[in-house]
Protein backbone atom coordinates (compact mmCIF):
# COMPACT_ATOMS: atom_id res chain seq x y z
CA UNK A 1 0.00 0.00 0.00
CA UNK A 2 2.78 2.21 0.81
CA UNK A 3 4.68 1.93 -2.46
CA UNK A 4 0.73 2.90 -4.56
CA UNK A 5 0.30 6.09 -1.90
CA UNK A 6 4.09 7.00 -2.39
CA UNK A 7 3.82 7.00 -6.70
CA UNK A 8 0.67 8.95 -6.32
CA UNK A 9 2.41 11.60 -4.52
CA UNK A 10 4.89 11.78 -7.33
CA UNK A 11 1.85 11.45 -9.45
CA UNK A 12 0.41 14.81 -7.68
CA UNK A 13 3.93 16.29 -7.89
CA UNK A 14 4.33 16.14 -11.64
CA UNK A 15 0.56 18.00 -12.15
CA UNK A 16 1.62 20.38 -9.73
CA UNK A 17 4.73 21.13 -12.00
CA UNK A 18 2.47 20.95 -15.39
CA UNK A 19 0.21 23.41 -14.03
CA UNK A 20 2.88 25.69 -13.30
CA UNK A 21 4.54 25.38 -16.24
CA UNK A 22 0.98 26.24 -17.98
CA UNK A 23 1.09 29.04 -16.24
CA UNK A 24 4.21 30.55 -16.65
CA UNK A 25 4.64 29.64 -20.19
CA UNK A 26 2.88 31.39 -23.34
CA UNK A 27 3.41 28.60 -26.28
CA UNK A 28 1.13 26.40 -24.94
CA UNK A 29 3.46 23.28 -25.93
CA UNK A 30 5.28 20.88 -24.14
CA UNK A 31 7.61 18.07 -25.65
CA UNK A 32 7.43 14.40 -24.10
CA UNK A 33 10.48 15.36 -22.33
CA UNK A 34 9.39 18.64 -20.81
CA UNK A 35 6.95 16.72 -19.35
CA UNK A 36 8.83 13.70 -17.71
CA UNK A 37 11.86 16.42 -16.82
CA UNK A 38 11.14 19.94 -16.28
CA UNK A 39 7.46 19.45 -15.03
CA UNK A 40 8.10 17.08 -12.31
CA UNK A 41 11.32 18.94 -11.22
CA UNK A 42 8.80 22.15 -11.43
CA UNK A 43 6.64 20.47 -9.20
CA UNK A 44 9.02 18.85 -6.97
CA UNK A 45 10.33 22.94 -5.68
CA UNK A 46 6.88 23.87 -6.06
CA UNK A 47 5.47 21.17 -3.34
CA UNK A 48 8.36 21.26 -1.23
CA UNK A 49 7.81 25.27 -0.94
CA UNK A 50 4.58 24.31 -0.17
CA UNK A 51 4.52 21.74 2.48
CA UNK A 52 6.99 24.44 3.65
CA UNK A 53 4.76 26.97 3.79
CA UNK A 54 2.34 24.97 5.04
CA UNK A 55 4.12 23.70 8.09
CA UNK A 56 4.99 27.20 8.97
CA UNK A 57 1.59 28.11 9.30
CA UNK A 58 0.80 25.19 11.50
CA UNK A 59 0.15 22.13 9.27
CA UNK A 60 2.74 19.15 9.32
CA UNK A 61 2.17 17.55 6.06
CA UNK A 62 -0.44 14.88 5.96
CA UNK A 63 -3.08 13.54 3.41
CA UNK A 64 -5.41 16.58 3.85
CA UNK A 65 -3.17 18.73 3.08
CA UNK A 66 -1.55 16.88 -0.03
CA UNK A 67 -5.71 16.54 -0.61
CA UNK A 68 -5.93 20.16 -0.59
CA UNK A 69 -2.89 20.85 -2.90
CA UNK A 70 -4.46 18.51 -5.48
CA UNK A 71 -7.88 20.16 -5.58
CA UNK A 72 -6.30 23.43 -6.24
CA UNK A 73 -4.16 22.09 -9.16
CA UNK A 74 -6.60 20.39 -10.60
CA UNK A 75 -8.94 23.05 -10.56
CA UNK A 76 -6.53 25.15 -11.48
CA UNK A 77 -5.58 22.56 -14.61
CA UNK A 78 -9.38 23.05 -15.28
CA UNK A 79 -9.40 27.04 -15.24
CA UNK A 80 -6.63 26.83 -17.76
CA UNK A 81 -8.08 24.20 -20.25
CA UNK A 82 -11.21 26.30 -20.36
CA UNK A 83 -8.89 29.52 -21.39
CA UNK A 84 -6.74 27.25 -23.41
CA UNK A 85 -3.99 27.90 -21.94
CA UNK A 86 -3.33 24.24 -20.90
CA UNK A 87 0.13 22.96 -22.28
CA UNK A 88 -0.49 20.42 -25.25
CA UNK A 89 2.12 17.61 -25.14
CA UNK A 90 4.00 17.01 -28.04
CA UNK A 91 6.10 13.81 -28.28
CA UNK A 92 8.53 15.05 -30.70
CA UNK A 93 10.14 18.88 -30.02
CA UNK A 94 11.37 18.92 -34.01
CA UNK A 95 10.72 16.54 -36.67
CA UNK A 96 12.53 13.04 -36.68
CA UNK A 97 15.94 13.51 -38.67
CA UNK A 98 18.16 11.27 -40.51
CA UNK A 99 20.85 9.36 -37.98
CA UNK A 100 18.13 10.30 -35.03
CA UNK A 101 16.93 6.85 -35.10
CA UNK A 102 20.50 5.87 -33.29
CA UNK A 103 19.18 7.52 -30.35
CA UNK A 104 17.17 3.88 -29.33
CA UNK A 105 21.24 3.24 -27.95
CA UNK A 106 21.97 6.34 -25.64
CA UNK A 107 18.34 5.93 -24.51
CA UNK A 108 18.34 2.43 -23.55
CA UNK A 109 21.72 2.57 -22.00
CA UNK A 110 20.14 5.87 -19.92
CA UNK A 111 17.32 3.71 -19.44
CA UNK A 112 18.89 0.86 -17.72
CA UNK A 113 21.39 2.70 -15.92
CA UNK A 114 18.19 5.18 -14.33
CA UNK A 115 16.50 1.44 -13.64
CA UNK A 116 19.59 0.11 -11.77
CA UNK A 117 19.94 3.51 -9.72
CA UNK A 118 16.50 3.43 -8.73
CA UNK A 119 15.99 -0.34 -7.83
CA UNK A 120 19.51 -0.37 -5.83
CA UNK A 121 18.02 2.26 -4.18
CA UNK A 122 14.77 0.79 -3.12
CA UNK A 123 16.49 -2.22 -1.97
CA UNK A 124 17.75 -0.69 1.57
CA UNK A 125 16.73 1.75 4.16
CA UNK A 126 19.17 4.99 4.08
CA UNK A 127 22.38 3.87 5.36
CA UNK A 128 24.47 7.10 4.42
CA UNK A 129 25.75 8.80 7.08
CA UNK A 130 24.18 12.20 6.01
CA UNK A 131 21.14 10.79 4.54
CA UNK A 132 20.15 9.25 7.91
CA UNK A 133 21.72 11.51 10.41
CA UNK A 134 20.80 15.06 8.84
CA UNK A 135 18.22 14.48 6.09
CA UNK A 136 16.27 11.28 7.15
CA UNK A 137 16.32 12.65 10.77
CA UNK A 138 14.94 16.21 9.41
CA UNK A 139 12.24 14.31 7.02
CA UNK A 140 11.02 12.79 10.27
CA UNK A 141 10.93 15.60 12.53
CA UNK A 142 8.67 17.35 9.59
CA UNK A 143 6.35 14.92 9.11
CA UNK A 144 5.86 14.63 12.67
CA UNK A 145 5.69 18.28 13.68
CA UNK A 146 4.71 21.59 12.15
CA UNK A 147 6.72 24.63 12.01
CA UNK A 148 4.61 26.28 14.60
CA UNK A 149 5.65 26.18 16.94
CA UNK A 150 9.15 25.45 16.22
CA UNK A 151 10.15 21.72 17.15
CA UNK A 152 12.34 21.48 20.04
CA UNK A 153 14.81 20.01 17.29
CA UNK A 154 15.77 22.93 15.99
CA UNK A 155 17.43 24.03 19.22
CA UNK A 156 18.71 21.03 20.41
CA UNK A 157 22.32 21.40 20.21
CA UNK A 158 22.76 17.64 20.82
CA UNK A 159 21.28 16.82 17.61
CA UNK A 160 23.97 19.86 16.03
CA UNK A 161 25.70 16.90 14.15
CA UNK A 162 22.14 16.84 11.86
CA UNK A 163 23.15 20.65 10.75
CA UNK A 164 20.28 22.41 12.47
CA UNK A 165 20.21 24.69 10.08
CA UNK A 166 19.78 23.46 6.89
CA UNK A 167 17.19 23.80 4.01
CA UNK A 168 14.56 21.94 4.25
CA UNK A 169 13.29 21.13 0.55
CA UNK A 170 13.93 16.97 0.49
CA UNK A 171 13.46 16.61 3.91
CA UNK A 172 9.46 18.71 3.12
CA UNK A 173 9.39 16.47 0.07
CA UNK A 174 10.14 12.97 1.93
CA UNK A 175 7.90 13.90 4.44
CA UNK A 176 5.23 14.25 2.00
CA UNK A 177 6.00 10.86 0.68
CA UNK A 178 5.43 9.86 4.59
CA UNK A 179 1.65 11.79 4.55
CA UNK A 180 0.89 10.26 1.52
CA UNK A 181 2.28 6.66 2.33
CA UNK A 182 0.43 7.06 6.55
CA UNK A 183 3.71 5.75 7.41
CA UNK A 184 7.53 6.60 7.83
CA UNK A 185 8.88 3.86 5.65
CA UNK A 186 12.42 5.33 4.68
CA UNK A 187 12.83 2.64 2.37
CA UNK A 188 10.00 3.24 0.54
CA UNK A 189 10.29 6.72 0.77
CA UNK A 190 13.70 6.80 -0.95
CA UNK A 191 11.59 6.66 -4.34
CA UNK A 192 11.06 10.51 -3.83
CA UNK A 193 14.59 11.05 -3.34
CA UNK A 194 16.04 8.70 -5.81
CA UNK A 195 13.22 10.16 -8.17
CA UNK A 196 14.70 13.54 -7.95
CA UNK A 197 18.09 12.49 -8.63
CA UNK A 198 17.58 10.84 -11.83
CA UNK A 199 15.73 14.10 -13.07
CA UNK A 200 18.98 15.80 -13.54
CA UNK A 201 19.59 13.51 -16.75
CA UNK A 202 16.13 14.53 -18.19
CA UNK A 203 17.15 18.04 -17.07
CA UNK A 204 20.18 17.93 -18.22
CA UNK A 205 19.19 16.60 -21.90
CA UNK A 206 16.79 19.36 -21.79
CA UNK A 207 19.56 21.83 -21.63
CA UNK A 208 21.45 20.20 -23.98
CA UNK A 209 18.77 20.02 -26.81
CA UNK A 210 18.38 23.89 -27.06
CA UNK A 211 21.64 23.66 -29.07
CA UNK A 212 22.24 20.15 -30.24
CA UNK A 213 20.35 17.88 -32.04
CA UNK A 214 19.13 14.68 -30.46
CA UNK A 215 21.79 11.91 -31.04
CA UNK A 216 24.56 13.83 -29.17
CA UNK A 217 22.20 15.76 -26.96
CA UNK A 218 21.04 11.65 -26.01
CA UNK A 219 25.07 10.66 -25.91
CA UNK A 220 26.07 13.28 -23.58
CA UNK A 221 22.87 12.16 -21.37
CA UNK A 222 24.04 9.05 -21.29
CA UNK A 223 27.64 9.80 -20.39
CA UNK A 224 26.08 11.50 -17.47
CA UNK A 225 23.89 8.40 -16.35
CA UNK A 226 26.75 6.46 -16.31
CA UNK A 227 29.10 8.24 -14.28
CA UNK A 228 30.46 6.39 -11.99
CA UNK A 229 29.84 9.39 -9.30
CA UNK A 230 26.20 9.18 -9.97
CA UNK A 231 25.93 5.37 -9.07
CA UNK A 232 27.75 6.43 -5.71
CA UNK A 233 25.55 8.86 -4.93
CA UNK A 234 22.15 8.66 -6.54
CA UNK A 235 19.42 7.02 -4.78
CA UNK A 236 21.28 7.32 -1.03
CA UNK A 237 18.96 9.81 0.25
CA UNK A 238 21.24 13.06 0.51
CA UNK A 239 20.76 15.97 -1.05
CA UNK A 240 23.77 17.00 -3.45
CA UNK A 241 21.91 14.91 -6.75
CA UNK A 242 18.41 17.13 -6.47
CA UNK A 243 20.49 20.56 -5.66
CA UNK A 244 22.79 19.80 -8.71
CA UNK A 245 19.25 18.88 -10.47
CA UNK A 246 17.50 22.26 -9.79
CA UNK A 247 20.87 23.74 -10.20
CA UNK A 248 20.77 22.62 -14.00
CA UNK A 249 17.56 24.22 -14.23
CA UNK A 250 18.19 27.35 -12.97
CA UNK A 251 21.56 28.11 -14.85
CA UNK A 252 19.81 26.88 -18.34
CA UNK A 253 17.31 29.42 -17.70
CA UNK A 254 19.71 31.72 -17.04
CA UNK A 255 21.84 31.45 -19.75
CA UNK A 256 18.43 31.36 -22.15
CA UNK A 257 17.00 34.98 -20.48
CA UNK A 258 20.95 36.64 -21.92
CA UNK A 259 20.61 34.80 -24.87
CA UNK A 260 16.80 35.46 -25.54
CA UNK A 261 15.54 37.99 -22.85
CA UNK A 262 11.84 36.04 -22.69
CA UNK A 263 9.70 35.98 -19.26
CA UNK A 264 9.11 32.91 -19.19
CA UNK A 265 13.03 31.76 -19.08
CA UNK A 266 13.23 34.87 -16.27
CA UNK A 267 10.42 33.16 -14.54
CA UNK A 268 11.89 29.65 -14.29
CA UNK A 269 15.40 31.27 -13.70
CA UNK A 270 13.78 32.61 -10.67
CA UNK A 271 11.88 29.32 -9.53
CA UNK A 272 15.00 27.42 -10.12
CA UNK A 273 17.65 29.20 -8.23
CA UNK A 274 15.02 29.68 -5.38
CA UNK A 275 14.78 25.62 -5.16
CA UNK A 276 18.19 25.70 -5.13
CA UNK A 277 18.70 28.03 -1.98
CA UNK A 278 15.92 25.95 -0.16
CA UNK A 279 17.84 22.67 -0.86
CA UNK A 280 21.39 23.18 0.68
CA UNK A 281 22.85 26.10 2.00
CA UNK A 282 25.70 26.46 -0.83
CA UNK A 283 22.02 26.67 -3.37
CA UNK A 284 21.99 30.12 -1.58
CA UNK A 285 25.38 31.41 -2.73
CA UNK A 286 24.74 29.42 -6.45
CA UNK A 287 21.57 31.46 -6.54
CA UNK A 288 22.83 34.79 -5.70
CA UNK A 289 25.62 34.21 -8.26
CA UNK A 290 23.06 33.62 -11.04
CA UNK A 291 21.90 37.06 -9.87
CA UNK A 292 24.83 38.57 -10.14
CA UNK A 293 25.72 37.14 -13.63
CA UNK A 294 22.02 38.41 -14.46
CA UNK A 295 22.88 41.12 -13.06
CA UNK A 296 26.29 41.77 -14.82
CA UNK A 297 24.93 41.18 -18.10
CA UNK A 298 21.65 43.35 -17.48
CA UNK A 299 24.16 46.47 -16.93
CA UNK A 300 25.45 45.32 -20.60
CA UNK A 301 22.25 44.58 -22.14
CA UNK A 302 19.89 47.09 -21.98
CA UNK A 303 16.67 48.47 -20.03
CA UNK A 304 14.79 44.78 -20.20
CA UNK A 305 17.92 42.60 -19.22
CA UNK A 306 18.73 45.59 -16.17
CA UNK A 307 14.36 44.96 -15.36
CA UNK A 308 15.52 40.96 -15.43
CA UNK A 309 18.14 41.51 -13.26
CA UNK A 310 16.13 43.27 -11.11
CA UNK A 311 13.44 40.94 -10.94
CA UNK A 312 15.32 38.18 -10.47
CA UNK A 313 16.78 38.78 -6.86
CA UNK A 314 12.77 40.57 -6.15
CA UNK A 315 11.65 37.31 -7.51
CA UNK A 316 14.21 35.16 -5.98
CA UNK A 317 13.88 37.27 -2.14
CA UNK A 318 10.17 36.42 -2.35
CA UNK A 319 9.75 33.06 -2.86
CA UNK A 320 12.28 32.31 -0.12
CA UNK A 321 11.69 34.74 2.33
CA UNK A 322 9.96 32.91 4.67
CA UNK A 323 12.66 30.75 4.92
CA UNK A 324 15.63 33.07 5.18
CA UNK A 325 13.62 34.97 7.71
CA UNK A 326 12.32 31.39 9.97
CA UNK A 327 15.91 30.40 9.53
CA UNK A 328 17.72 33.01 11.03
CA UNK A 329 17.08 32.39 14.51
CA UNK A 330 18.49 28.35 14.11
CA UNK A 331 21.88 27.40 16.03
CA UNK A 332 24.71 27.18 13.58
CA UNK A 333 26.88 25.52 15.73
CA UNK A 334 28.33 22.78 13.08
CA UNK A 335 30.85 24.03 10.31
CA UNK A 336 29.23 27.63 9.38
CA UNK A 337 30.58 28.17 6.63
CA UNK A 338 28.22 31.02 5.43
CA UNK A 339 29.60 32.97 8.66
CA UNK A 340 33.70 31.81 7.93
CA UNK A 341 33.25 32.85 4.01
CA UNK A 342 31.72 36.36 5.38
CA UNK A 343 34.63 37.41 8.12
CA UNK A 344 38.79 37.88 7.48
CA UNK A 345 39.40 34.01 7.57
CA UNK A 346 39.28 33.91 3.81
CA UNK A 347 41.51 36.37 3.26
CA UNK A 348 44.40 35.19 5.55
CA UNK A 349 43.41 31.41 4.86
CA UNK A 350 44.03 32.22 0.72
CA UNK A 351 47.28 30.70 0.98
CA UNK A 352 45.58 26.67 1.64
CA UNK A 353 44.23 27.81 -1.92
CA UNK A 354 47.72 26.41 -3.22
CA UNK A 355 46.79 22.90 -1.59
CA UNK A 356 43.09 22.82 -2.95
CA UNK A 357 43.33 24.12 -6.54
CA UNK A 358 45.82 21.33 -7.51
CA UNK A 359 43.31 18.98 -5.81
CA UNK A 360 40.48 19.54 -6.95
CA UNK A 361 42.24 19.79 -10.63
CA UNK A 362 43.63 16.23 -9.94
CA UNK A 363 40.47 14.91 -9.10
CA UNK A 364 38.43 16.06 -12.41
CA UNK A 365 40.77 13.84 -13.61
CA UNK A 366 40.19 10.56 -11.21
CA UNK A 367 38.56 8.25 -14.40
CA UNK A 368 36.82 6.05 -11.28
CA UNK A 369 34.63 8.92 -10.43
CA UNK A 370 34.57 10.96 -13.49
CA UNK A 371 35.12 9.06 -16.46
CA UNK A 372 36.37 10.72 -19.02
CA UNK A 373 33.46 13.75 -18.30
CA UNK A 374 36.02 16.86 -17.31
CA UNK A 375 38.70 16.42 -20.02
CA UNK A 376 35.66 15.38 -22.99
CA UNK A 377 34.70 18.87 -21.76
CA UNK A 378 37.88 20.73 -21.78
CA UNK A 379 38.28 19.74 -25.80
CA UNK A 380 35.26 20.04 -26.62
CA UNK A 381 35.59 23.55 -25.23
CA UNK A 382 38.50 24.02 -27.25
CA UNK A 383 37.75 22.53 -30.85
CA UNK A 384 34.28 24.59 -29.71
CA UNK A 385 36.06 27.44 -28.79
CA UNK A 386 34.15 29.94 -31.34
CA UNK A 387 30.96 29.34 -28.90
CA UNK A 388 33.22 31.94 -26.33
CA UNK A 389 31.50 34.95 -28.40
CA UNK A 390 27.80 34.31 -27.41
CA UNK A 391 27.24 36.12 -24.03
CA UNK A 392 25.21 33.11 -21.94
CA UNK A 393 28.38 30.93 -23.28
CA UNK A 394 30.24 33.43 -21.17
CA UNK A 395 27.58 33.28 -18.47
CA UNK A 396 28.45 29.78 -18.18
CA UNK A 397 31.38 29.65 -18.32
CA UNK A 398 31.51 32.62 -15.31
CA UNK A 399 29.47 30.65 -13.35
CA UNK A 400 31.21 27.78 -13.49
CA UNK A 401 34.01 29.76 -12.33
CA UNK A 402 32.42 31.19 -9.09
CA UNK A 403 30.98 27.66 -8.10
CA UNK A 404 34.33 26.45 -8.23
CA UNK A 405 35.77 29.01 -6.68
CA UNK A 406 33.03 29.52 -3.66
CA UNK A 407 34.18 25.41 -2.91
CA UNK A 408 37.39 26.19 -3.40
CA UNK A 409 37.18 28.99 -1.02
CA UNK A 410 34.88 26.97 1.71
CA UNK A 411 37.28 24.19 2.08
CA UNK A 412 40.24 26.98 2.83
CA UNK A 413 38.01 28.03 6.08
CA UNK A 414 37.21 24.67 7.16
CA UNK A 415 37.81 23.68 10.67
CA UNK A 416 38.13 20.20 9.51
CA UNK A 417 41.99 18.60 8.75
CA UNK A 418 41.98 19.35 4.91
CA UNK A 419 43.73 16.14 3.73
CA UNK A 420 41.14 14.00 5.30
CA UNK A 421 38.14 15.95 4.25
CA UNK A 422 39.10 16.40 1.16
CA UNK A 423 39.43 13.13 0.03
CA UNK A 424 35.61 12.51 0.99
CA UNK A 425 33.58 15.05 -0.31
CA UNK A 426 35.07 16.39 -3.10
CA UNK A 427 33.39 14.13 -5.80
CA UNK A 428 30.02 15.22 -4.09
CA UNK A 429 31.09 18.52 -4.02
CA UNK A 430 32.05 18.75 -7.57
CA UNK A 431 29.03 17.15 -8.42
CA UNK A 432 27.22 19.81 -8.28
CA UNK A 433 28.60 21.68 -10.69
CA UNK A 434 28.05 18.52 -13.52
CA UNK A 435 25.34 20.58 -15.15
CA UNK A 436 27.29 23.35 -16.02
CA UNK A 437 30.56 20.95 -16.94
CA UNK A 438 28.35 19.18 -19.34
CA UNK A 439 26.02 22.31 -20.62
CA UNK A 440 29.56 23.57 -21.39
CA UNK A 441 30.14 20.75 -23.27
CA UNK A 442 27.55 20.41 -25.28
CA UNK A 443 26.88 23.86 -26.18
CA UNK A 444 30.53 24.28 -27.55
CA UNK A 445 30.18 20.82 -29.31
CA UNK A 446 27.42 22.88 -31.16
CA UNK A 447 30.03 25.15 -32.73
CA UNK A 448 32.47 22.05 -33.20
CA UNK A 449 30.31 21.25 -36.08
CA UNK A 450 28.86 17.60 -35.50
CA UNK A 451 26.05 18.67 -33.03
CA UNK A 452 25.20 21.93 -35.31
CA UNK A 453 21.79 22.20 -37.46
CA UNK A 454 19.72 24.30 -34.68
CA UNK A 455 18.38 26.21 -37.26
CA UNK A 456 15.47 29.26 -35.77
CA UNK A 457 13.16 27.06 -36.70
CA UNK A 458 14.07 24.42 -34.06
CA UNK A 459 14.85 27.07 -31.61
CA UNK A 460 11.11 28.54 -32.20
CA UNK A 461 10.16 24.98 -31.90
CA UNK A 462 12.42 24.33 -28.58
CA UNK A 463 10.90 27.37 -27.17
CA UNK A 464 10.25 26.16 -23.44
CA UNK B 1 23.28 -7.92 11.72
CA UNK B 2 24.64 -4.45 10.55
CA UNK B 3 24.11 -1.08 11.94
CA UNK B 4 21.04 0.04 10.89
CA UNK B 5 19.07 -3.24 11.84
CA UNK B 6 20.92 -3.02 15.04
CA UNK B 7 19.54 0.89 15.95
CA UNK B 8 16.21 -0.85 14.68
CA UNK B 9 15.88 -3.41 16.96
CA UNK B 10 17.20 -1.28 19.89
CA UNK B 11 14.58 1.27 19.13
CA UNK B 12 12.04 -1.67 18.91
CA UNK B 13 12.84 -3.27 22.37
CA UNK B 14 12.94 -0.10 23.59
CA UNK B 15 9.25 0.63 23.34
CA UNK B 16 8.51 3.18 25.68
CA UNK B 17 9.70 6.36 26.81
CA UNK B 18 13.33 7.86 25.95
CA UNK B 19 16.60 6.10 26.23
CA UNK B 20 19.73 7.50 27.49
CA UNK B 21 22.85 6.71 26.22
CA UNK B 22 25.66 5.99 28.70
CA UNK B 23 29.44 4.71 28.25
CA UNK B 24 31.23 2.18 29.85
CA UNK B 25 34.78 0.94 29.78
CA UNK B 26 36.99 2.05 26.94
CA UNK B 27 34.14 4.06 25.14
CA UNK B 28 34.61 6.83 27.73
CA UNK B 29 38.07 7.48 26.82
CA UNK B 30 39.14 5.78 23.76
CA UNK B 31 39.55 8.55 20.96
CA UNK B 32 39.55 4.98 18.04
CA UNK B 33 36.17 4.39 19.21
CA UNK B 34 34.81 8.31 18.48
CA UNK B 35 33.71 7.72 15.24
CA UNK B 36 31.49 4.12 15.70
CA UNK B 37 30.38 6.03 18.86
CA UNK B 38 29.12 9.04 16.60
CA UNK B 39 27.79 6.67 13.74
CA UNK B 40 25.44 4.32 16.56
CA UNK B 41 24.51 7.80 18.21
CA UNK B 42 23.37 9.71 15.13
CA UNK B 43 21.86 6.12 13.75
CA UNK B 44 20.12 5.27 17.16
CA UNK B 45 18.86 8.71 17.37
CA UNK B 46 17.10 8.40 13.67
CA UNK B 47 15.32 4.99 14.32
CA UNK B 48 14.30 6.16 17.77
CA UNK B 49 12.93 9.56 16.79
CA UNK B 50 9.97 10.86 18.15
CA UNK B 51 11.30 9.56 20.90
CA UNK B 52 14.96 10.49 22.08
CA UNK B 53 18.66 9.14 22.99
CA UNK B 54 20.05 11.38 25.36
CA UNK B 55 23.81 11.75 25.18
CA UNK B 56 23.84 15.41 26.96
CA UNK B 57 21.73 18.21 28.47
CA UNK B 58 20.18 20.12 25.03
CA UNK B 59 22.62 23.08 25.23
CA UNK B 60 25.48 20.90 24.85
CA UNK B 61 26.74 20.67 20.91
CA UNK B 62 27.01 16.93 19.76
CA UNK B 63 28.90 16.91 16.43
CA UNK B 64 30.63 13.85 16.55
CA UNK B 65 31.44 10.79 18.79
CA UNK B 66 34.22 12.70 20.80
CA UNK B 67 31.94 15.48 21.73
CA UNK B 68 29.93 12.92 23.55
CA UNK B 69 33.03 11.26 25.04
CA UNK B 70 33.79 14.62 26.63
CA UNK B 71 30.49 15.44 27.84
CA UNK B 72 30.16 12.26 29.46
CA UNK B 73 26.78 13.11 30.45
CA UNK B 74 25.33 11.01 33.84
CA UNK B 75 22.31 12.98 34.75
CA UNK B 76 20.70 12.44 38.41
CA UNK B 77 17.52 10.55 38.82
CA UNK B 78 15.34 13.41 38.80
CA UNK B 79 16.82 14.68 35.36
CA UNK B 80 15.95 11.15 34.03
CA UNK B 81 11.88 11.26 35.32
CA UNK B 82 11.95 14.86 33.89
CA UNK B 83 12.47 13.50 30.95
CA UNK B 84 10.73 10.19 30.79
CA UNK B 85 13.06 8.54 30.12
CA UNK B 86 13.18 4.80 30.90
CA UNK B 87 15.76 2.75 29.50
CA UNK B 88 19.74 3.00 29.25
CA UNK B 89 21.95 1.83 26.20
CA UNK B 90 25.22 0.88 27.05
CA UNK B 91 28.15 1.59 24.55
CA UNK B 92 31.56 -0.63 25.63
CA UNK B 93 32.21 -3.08 28.39
CA UNK B 94 32.41 -2.45 32.06
CA UNK B 95 33.30 -6.50 32.03
CA UNK B 96 35.12 -8.23 29.72
CA UNK B 97 32.30 -10.91 28.00
CA UNK B 98 29.85 -8.24 27.60
CA UNK B 99 27.57 -7.26 25.03
CA UNK B 100 27.80 -3.88 23.43
CA UNK B 101 25.37 -2.11 22.83
CA UNK B 102 22.93 -3.16 24.97
CA UNK B 103 19.91 -1.89 26.33
CA UNK B 104 18.49 -1.92 29.81
CA UNK B 105 14.96 -1.15 30.53
CA UNK B 106 14.83 1.08 34.38
CA UNK B 107 12.62 -0.55 36.52
CA UNK B 108 9.70 2.16 37.19
CA UNK B 109 10.16 3.55 40.95
CA UNK B 110 6.84 4.66 42.68
CA UNK B 111 4.71 3.83 39.37
CA UNK B 112 7.14 6.51 37.82
CA UNK B 113 9.91 6.03 35.04
CA UNK B 114 13.57 6.85 35.01
CA UNK B 115 14.79 6.35 38.65
CA UNK B 116 16.31 2.92 38.87
CA UNK B 117 18.17 1.04 37.13
CA UNK B 118 18.91 -2.78 37.69
CA UNK B 119 22.76 -1.86 36.02
CA UNK B 120 25.68 -1.55 38.58
CA UNK B 121 28.42 1.18 37.91
CA UNK B 122 27.64 3.84 35.61
CA UNK B 123 29.82 6.63 34.61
Amino acid sequence: MALPACCLYLLLILLVGYALLSAVHSSNRMTIVQLIGLGPAVGAGTMGLLLFWASLIGFAPSRKVLAIIGVLTLASLLVMKKKQRLARINILATEWKKGDGWMFVPLVITLAALVMIVVVALSSPLTEWDAFAIWGFKAKVLAHEALRPTPAYFHDLTLSYSHLDYPLMVPFLTAGAYAAMGTMDDQTGKLVSVFLDVLLVPMVYLGLRWKLRRLPAACLSTILAMLPVMFRYAGVGCADLPLAMFYAGSIFYVARWIDRQQWPDLILAILFSAFVAFTKNEGTVLALMNGAVLLGFGLWGGRRAWVGAAAFFAGLLAVDAAWLIWSRSLPRTHEDYGSKLLSSLVVTHLPKLKEIIPAMLVQTTEFKVWGLLWIMAGVLALLGWRALARPYMLALWILLGLHLMSYALAYSVTSWDLTMLMPITMDRLLLHTVPAVIFLAGWHWAEVGTGQGITERTLRENSM
Amino acid sequence: MTEHEQSDRIAWQATDGNVLLRLAGYAKTNPVVANSLGYFYFQTSYALYPRRLYAAPADQVINDGQDIMRIGFSPDPQWLQAHDVRSVLIFGKDNPGEETPRLEILQPRDGRAGMQTNNSGGN
